[in-house]
Parts: structure tokens; C-alpha cells; sequence
């Protein structure tokens, strides 16, 4: 197959990016789209350019690093799948295919396709955690637990924190992973103790990393790989406000 | 980053301050105006009960001064808040993606919810229209500011010779489902801001989301197209 691409190249964070054309054929219709891009960066390699620089790390979809806005939409065309899960026969022989970063104030492009997303980081470290003791493992099942709770919360666990939920809002908001890491923890037992903290603790983290506010618009869900859905953002905001009237 | 044991007096504001508590305001100020949306439908569907009832509805609206400009405010209030908080959030939003893609994709969102601010700047400007046209009588369609028989107000003179003129019946229907356009996203927007939504609350809930905006825009519309083709005469 032969594909018309249009990446963003970009030196540095401070640096001025634009969009670059590259052509490339041979691309077997069984390649990932990482893959095609592996392609790229030796065919650029072999004649003296700089690769391009995107992330990536486990490429079976469970890591959250590939980050990459093809034709506009996080992780591409393929619904509840990441980019490196994506192959090259969803696209047309020959057709454009454009390549961009995720885009938010709290995502600052650092090189070329690659941002950075340690604004989670500081939330999850803001209150998306449970304390307990160190030491041996209790005991399986000792903490009885409805199936439906641990169904939902192991629903929300399944978040890998790529941020494609980010990238497709509309308004750069973070809510749809928030939310993800709030229900996971508050579905469960041992999730109790610091439950009003957290959801306090994480909206503010939100809040002052910049990310924008939720209009319930729902683009999240539709991209997420891992298909979270956006009435978890329902449970984050009686969560907060409860917590946030009450503590 | 804030701290999250603010003091009593501090609750309020950092609740108001965070993401989450002003979309509660903003629900809870557009819940307000659907709340009067809904009475001033019921008032204005009088007109079909006949020029009596609508007239004497006038009159005792008149008569209770007090009543009707402690609700005025209110609603200014409510309105006031709603407008400067649909400014802040919006310019918020702007700023969280300081660069476009540059090819830009929709997968799921609704027209009625992207269009949210455009909606909400077109019902301000009808708001100021209806004010100047049947409150204070600055645009004149003729039978305005009249009494009837009974000393009351006379509403219905006023209702039937503007809505004979096709122009400024299509007026007031265009503006109407604009404003449905707004309460077909904003309804469901509220009960997801609030935290209701969730699957067992849903399946009640839905129809009655569904329902409001085309019972509000369609009640409000009934009207003037009642009037221009002579059901009600
Ligand atoms: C009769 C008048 C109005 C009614 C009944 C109304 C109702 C609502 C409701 C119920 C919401 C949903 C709140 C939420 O998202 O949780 C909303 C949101 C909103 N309204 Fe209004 N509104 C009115 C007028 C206006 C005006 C005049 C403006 C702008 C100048 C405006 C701009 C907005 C915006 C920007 C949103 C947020 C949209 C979003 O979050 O997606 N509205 N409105
Ligand atoms: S590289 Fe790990 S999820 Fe795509």
C-alpha cells in the first residue's frame, strides 16, 4: 500500500512545528500503524533526515503511550482500540493520512508527535491512591465485594492513561480519566476511607493543570480505547460535590 | 494547587471556583430559567382559553407588584449569572487547547451541543426583542398598551395583531426552536453535571428530557401559529 502522510514536526517545546508531507509505499496492509511509521523513520534514517519522534512502549494496547491524532480523531479511525492497534488496511490505498499530537495546555507538545502527560501524574499523586500498611498481602476475598461494584471498578481500572480523552474534547478536559481513576477507588471497599479527599483533591489537581471545563458532549467516550464510559463523569460530580459541600 | 480543608467561609467560594461546582451553576441558573420558561408558558397558553382569560391573567399580574418584580430580579439574576458564567467557562475552554488541529473531527457530539453558545448569544437577543416588543412596547405591531371591557390589560388585542403579520409570527417560531435546540443539549447536560446520571435514573429521566424541549418550543410556537391561521381569531 502507498499512503500519503502529513506529520507535525516540531524540534523542541519552544520551537515552531508545522506539517510536514512525506510519501511512503510498501506498507503491507497488515502493518500497525506504528509500524508504518517504524517504516518512515528508516526510510528517513537511510537518507540522513531526522526520524520522527513519537511514543510508544508495550504496542499490544495496554500501556497507554502511543499518542498519535489520526485524521482528527485520538487512536484513529478504529473504535475501543489504541493506535498501536490499529492497521494500515483501515485506510484507503493511496489516501492522506494526517498524523498530529494531542493537543492541550496541559499536554505541551515536547518533540514532534510527543507531549508531555505528567499532569496525570500529579493528579493521580494528588489524591489517586488508597494508604494502606505495606506488608503481606491479605487475603483473597477476605473483604466480601457485590459482583456489580468489582465489575465496575475493574471497568474503570481498564484506563491506561493515554489521554486520547483529553485530545478529543472539545474543550481539553481531563473529566472522562478523572473519572476513571475516582470510580475505580470508589467502588471499592478499601477505597472508603479517603473517598471525599479524592475527589476533591483530583478535580483541584484538574483544575490547576489547565485542563478545560466538561461540556458533556461525550467525544471522550468515543475514543476511548478502552471504551470508559462517560457516566463515570456522573458518579465524579455528585462525588465532588458532595465532598466538596460537605467537607 | 489549593488546599482541600478550606475554612467555612472558604467552602462556597472554592466550590464555585472548581470546574465542577461552576457547571453546577450553570445547570442550576438554566434549570432556574426552564423553571420560568414552563410558567410563562402556561400563562401565555391562556390565549386559547379566549381574550378573558388571558386579559384577567394580565390583570392579576398587575396587581401584585411586589410578587411580580421580586421574581423580575430574581430572573435577572438568574439570567446574569447563567450569561457571565456560559463567558468564563467558554473562555476557559478556548485557552485549555491554545493550538488547533489542524484537521478537526467530530465522532459523536451533538449539533445542539456544540452549538451551545451561538444558541445561548441568539435567546439573549431575543430575549431584548420580546422585551422591546411586548413589554415595553418600543416596537409597535399595532393594539399595543390597550384596556378591555373589564379594565384589564388587553393581552389578547395585543397577541392577535402581531401575530396576523406572518413576518413577526415567524419570528418568534425561528427563535423558539433555537431555544429548544439549547434545552435539547442543556437538560441532559444538568442531570449529567448534577450526578444523576446513571442507568436507573435514565430510563425515567429520558422521556421526560426528550419531551420538555418540544413541549416548551412547541407550546410557545403553538401560539403565533394559531393566530396567523386563524385557529384562535
Ligand atoms: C431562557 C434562556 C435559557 C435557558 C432556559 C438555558 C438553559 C440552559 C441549561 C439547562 C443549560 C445546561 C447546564 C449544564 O450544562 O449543566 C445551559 C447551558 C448553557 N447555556 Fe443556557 N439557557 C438559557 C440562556 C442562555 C444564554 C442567553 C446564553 C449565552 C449567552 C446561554 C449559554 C449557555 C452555555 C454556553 C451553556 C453551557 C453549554 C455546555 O456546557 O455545553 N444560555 N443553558
Ligand atoms: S504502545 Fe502501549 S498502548 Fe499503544
Amino acid at each position: 500500500m502507498k499512503f500519503k502522510l502529513h506529520i507535525w514536526r516540531q524540534p523542541g517545546p519552544n520551537a515552531e512545528g508545522h506539517m510536514a508531507r512525506y510519501e511512503i509505499d510498501d506498507v503491507s496492509p497488515d502493518m500497525s500503524f506504528l509500524e508504518m511509521l517504524d517504516l518512515l523513520n528508516e526510510n528517513l534514517h537511510g537518507k540522513g533526515e531526522e526520524p520522527i519522534a513519537f511514543d510508544s512502549d508495550c504496542r499490544e494496547g495496554i500501556c497507554g503511550m502511543c499518542s498519535l491524532v489520526v485524521n482528527g480523531v485520538p487512536h484513529g479511525p478504529e473504535r475501543g482500540a489504541t493506535v498501536c492497534q490499529l492497521h494500515m488496511r483501515s485506510f484507503g490505498n493511496n489516501s492522506d493520512i494526517h498524523i498530529e499530537p494531542w493537543r492541550a495546555k496541559a499536554f505541551p507538545v515536547m518533540r514532534d508527535l510527543i507531549v508531555d502527560r505528567t499532569s496525570f501524574d500529579r493528579i493521580i499523586q494528588a489524591g489517586g491512591y488508597i494508604s494502606v500498611n505495606s506488608g503481606a498481602a491479605p487475603d483473597a476475598n477476605a473483604i466480601p465485594i457485590r459482583k456489580e461494584d468489582a465489575d465496575t471498578a475493574f471497568e474503570a481500572a481498564t484506563c491506561i492513561g493515554c489521554g486520547a480523552c483529553v485530545a478529543a474534547c472539545k474543550n481539553a478536559s481531563a473529566m472522562l480519566f478523572v473519572s476513571a481513576k475516582n470510580v475505580h477507588l470508589a467502588r471499592l471497599p478499601q477505597g472508603q476511607p479517603e473517598r471525599i479527599e479524592r475527589a476533591l483533591k483530583m478535580v483541584e489537581q484538574m483544575d490547576a493543570e489547565g485542563f478545560g471545563n466538561c461540556t458533556n458532549q461525550y467525544e471522550c467516550e468515543a475514543v476511548c480505547p478502552k471504551e470508559i464510559p462517560a457516566t463515570f463523569i456522573a458518579d465524579l460530580n455528585r462525588d465532588f460535590l458532595k465532598a466538596a459541600i460537605t467537607k | 494547587m489549593r488546599g482541600y480543608s478550606a475554612p467555612d467561609s472558604g467552602r462556597l467560594t472554592r466550590l464555585f471556583s472548581s470546574s465542577i461546582g461552576s457547571k453546577l451553576l450553570m445547570a442550576l441558573t438554566g434549570l432556574g430559567l426552564l423553571g420560568f420558561l414552563l410558567a410563562h408558558l402556561t400563562g401565555n397558553l391562556l390565549v386559547f382559553s379566549g381574550a378573558d382569560a388571558i386579559n384577567e391573567y394580565a390583570g392579576w399580574i398587575q396587581d401584585h407588584p411586589k410578587l411580580i418584580w421580586a421574581m423580575r430580579l430574581g430572573l435577572i439574576g438568574i439570567f446574569v449569572l447563567h450569561i457571565a458564567l456560559a463567558m468564563r467557562l467558554t473562555n476557559e475552554n478556548k485557552s485549555a487547547r491554545p493550538t488547533r488541529y489542524q484537521i478537526d473531527a467530530t465522532v459523536k457530539a451533538t449539533f445542539a451541543s456544540r452549538y451551545m453558545l451561538m444558541t445561548g448569544i441568539l435567546v439573549l437577543a431575543y430575549v431584548v426583542y420580546h422585551l422591546l416588543h411586548f413589554t415595553f412596547h418600543t416596537i409597535d405591531t399595532g393594539s399595543m398598551g390597550l384596556k378591555d371591557a373589564a379594565g384589564h390589560p388587553d393581552v389578547y388585542s395585543m397577541m392577535m395583531a402581531s401575530f396576523t403579520n406572518p413576518l413577526v409570527s415567524l419570528s418568534y417560531i425561528v427563535a423558539n426552536l433555537i431555544l429548544g435546540l439549547h434545552l435539547w443539549h442543556g437538560l441532559g447536560s444538568a442531570i449529567q453535571t448534577m450526578g444523576w446520571n446513571n442507568p436507573a435514573f435514565r430510563s425515567v429521566a429520558t422521556p421526560v428530557l426528550r419531551a420538555l424541549p418540544i413541549l416548551i418550543a412547541g407550546g410557545y410556537i403553538a401560539i403565533p401559529v394559531a393566530i396567523w391561521t386563524g385557529v384562535i381569531s
